[in-house]
């Protein structure tokens, strides 16, 4: 697998390079800015860019914007974005227009190395990683109508597992429920957020957020 | 240092001015010899002094400026008026052209100002001109004219002045004429009696007559200083009332001051929010999640158990290290609390400690001047210091802090390549808006090729 890794600070940058390094993934890149972002991604076509929110010129959410493009103009490109803040509202402009191959993490979640890789893994392999903070905020967030306020709160517990990416033995480990309780509530979950049964098992879990952020 | 109490209050000053000269006291002299100097020589002195004096020529050639000027300003001021009644009802030109006329008027009365107290001695203050505040665009200072409803008194003074002038020279015009054909007649007590080429007829004037005459004319000539004088004191009032400061533009400016002050800091304090936002994001966060990072990689080699952790724990140390450092300066820059405790001079020997350029600091200020002005005096030097580091380019520079006339002067120069600008969302404009948020003023001069100075002025109550 290759790897650009787009992030101002050049402690982070470097750090994430031998975070990488560490679990065998090549990286092909290391840039300072959005636009050397897009620049490295043309000439290199990587599997996956990870990429930090706020960079430079405008220190704003210039490399969000670069992710988007990047989705826009190749495709291919696994996307793995990270930043200091969690914003679902971030999420949400990432995630609409193609959820395969996505990543949105707190940059915080570098320092658990092996979950990091396992993410970098899961999005390079066309997977969609949340941030549970970002569904934390979405539940958070009381809207009288819409699917989320269909759920109980036990399927609002499991749902923000699921978007950490928690299988449904690992979220019944959590619950302390067992395995049969996990698959009903998933069940139930898909169902009154009108979620179609036919989709591939990994792809509908990660929509059953995505589905909310688009809303 | 200047005690505030040993100046003479503001109030007393224009009261003096309003007064003008006042006429010296009589030099005193023996009982006897007293009520002949108070009653017979003191009202003579000053027409006889003041008789072909400089004064008295100054003024009498006011009349004729006054009355030159006068009718090209008015000409001018009544065509302005026009003009704005004209295009007063076009959007967007005629506040242009309104702004526009009460700015020729501004210039006209600074004009005036000057004419007065070069030809008069008469200093009138000037009545307030709008001041947009420092971050202004050029398009706000324009219409700024515009918008100052006390102004509309100077173009008022042009149109009321003219005809005071032109009535102020015809008499003086009268009176000299009058003067000059009383001596005239009185050197021809017998004969034809010509008025200088024009024969009035024999005129029997006889002794008395040729002395009432002299008489007339000797009053006449003398009394000239007092006609002068008069129209001066006339012209003077006028503008003092129209020209000079309002109670009501006093207090516009004195609210649109403190309003534009209020806007300041509540803008400077989000900017400083925003700084330290940005310091603490773009800083700190990066070195304590690469630190993290540093000791779960460690971790993740000791839970393998098989490779060396020394270089990845070494790594950690030196950042976890740097962090305390960043976040110790950090802390210094958002306050640093030797400031409350010791007082400026204190906190700046740590500040220009930090800077790689040698500055030299001189602090002339003894007592303490209450927490925001020096904050406000410290954060000028911080950010001069941190623009000399950054952007400067210099050999070395002098941080210079006294007191004066009520006011605290912080002056930072170096001899740097210059070129800094007050730019939107900057450093320096940042210091300008936190500067004017308690009244002070600011100033930066900095040319390409240097030298930058740096000049802060703030009020010790405001």
């Amino acid at each position: 697998m290759r790897v650009v890794i787009a992030d101002d600070s050049v402690l982070l940058r470097e750090g994430i390079a031998r975070l990488l390094a560490e679990g065998g993934i090549e990286v092909a890149a290391r840039v300072g800015d959005a636009k050397s972002l897009l620049d490295a991604v043309e000439v290199e076509r990587p599997d996956l860019a990870v990429v930090d929110v706020r960079m430079p010129p405008g220190h704003r959410d210039e490399g969000l914007r670069a992710a988007i493009e990047i989705r826009r103009r190749w495709p291919a490109v696994a996307l793995l974005v990270l930043s200091q803040f969690v914003e679902e509202r971030y999420a949400a402009e990432l995630l609409s227009a193609e959820t395969t191959g996505v990543g949105y993490l707190l940059k915080d979640r570098v320092a658990d190395v092996a979950e990091f890789l396992d993410a970098v893994e899961q999005v390079a392999g066309g997977g969609t990683v949340i941030d549970p903070d970002v569904v934390r905020q979405l539940l958070a967030r009381t809207r009288k109508s819409g699917p989320l306020a269909r759920l109980t709160a036990r399927e609002k517990e499991v749902l923000s597992l699921m978007a950490e990416g928690c299988s449904n033995s690992a979220i019944a480990e959590r619950l302390v429920v067992s395995a049969g309780a996990v698959e009903k509530h998933v069940s139930n979950i898909f169902m009154k957020l009108d979620l179609p049964a036919d989709d591939e098992r990994h792809q509908r879990r990660v929509m059953a957020v995505v589905h909310y952020l688009n809303s | 240092m200047v005690d505030r109490s040993q100046r003479p209050p503001q109030r007393d000053k224009a009261l003096a001015g309003a007064v003008g000269r006042a006429a010296r006291p009589g030099d005193a002299g023996g009982p006897a010899s007293i009520v002949f100097v108070n009653l017979v020589l003191q009202p003579l002195r000053r027409p006889l002094r003041s008789f072909g004096s400089r004064r008295t020529w100054l003024e009498s050639a006011d009349l004729v400026v006054n009355l030159v000027v006068g009718a090209c300003f008015a000409t001018a001021t009544a065509a302005a008026l026009l003009i704005v009644l004209a295009t007063s009802w076009v959007l967007g030109v005629g506040v242009m052209c309104r702004a526009g006329a009460l700015w020729l008027s501004g210039q006209m009365a600074r004009f005036e100002r000057w004419r007065l107290q070069r030809l008069g001695g008469v200093r009138v203050e000037p009545r307030r001109l709008p001041e947009p505040g420092p971050l202004a665009s050029r398009r706000e200072r324009q219409l700024a004219w515009g918008r100052a409803s006390w102004l509309w008194s100077l173009p008022a003074y042009q149109l009321a002045r003219l005809p005071l002038a032109a009535a102020a020279a015809f008499v003086a015009v009268g009176w000299a004429w009058g003067t000059v054909v009383c001596f005239v007649l009185a050197g021809q007590p017998k004969g034809p009696t010509l008025l200088l080429a024009w024969n009035v007829g024999p005129l029997a004037l006889g002794a008395p007559g040729t002395v009432g005459l002299v008489v007339a004319g000797a009053a006449g000539a003398l009394l000239w200083p007092a006609l002068a004088g008069a129209a001066m004191a006339l012209d003077a009032g006028l503008a003092r009332r129209l020209l000079g400061p309002s109670r009501g533009s006093e207090l516009a400016a004195q609210v649109s001051r403190l309003s534009d002050a209020r806007s300041l800091a509540v803008e400077s304090a989000e900017a400083e929010r925003r700084r330290i936002e940005r310091d603490l994001h773009d800083g700190l966060q990066p070195q304590l999640v690469s630190l993290a990072l540093e000791l779960g990689l460690a971790r993740a080699r000791n839970d393998q158990g098989s490779r060396a952790i020394g270089p990845m724990l070494e790594r950690a140390h030196e950042e976890a290290k740097r962090a305390v450092e960043d976040l110790r300066n950090l802390v210094r820059g958002i306050h640093p609390s030797v400031l409350d405790e010791r007082g400026v001079d204190a906190a700046l020997s740590a500040l220009v400690a930090s800077c790689p350029v040698p500055v030299a600091v001189d602090v002339a200020v003894q007592r303490r001047l209450g927490p925001a002005l020096e904050a406000t005096a410290y954060f000028v030097v911080a950010e001069a210091v941190t623009n000399i580091t950054k952007h400067a380019g210099a050999q070395r520079a002098t941080v210079a802090i006294s007191e004066q006339d009520g006011a605290l002067k912080v002056v930072v120069t170096d001899d740097g390549r210059g070129g800094a600008r007050l730019s939107p969302g900057g450093g320096l404009a940042g210091l300008a808006a936190r500067v004017a948020s308690i009244d002070g003023t600011f100033a930066l001069s900095s040319p390409e090729g240097g030298p930058t100075r740096i000049e802060a002025v703030l009020p010790c109550e405001w």
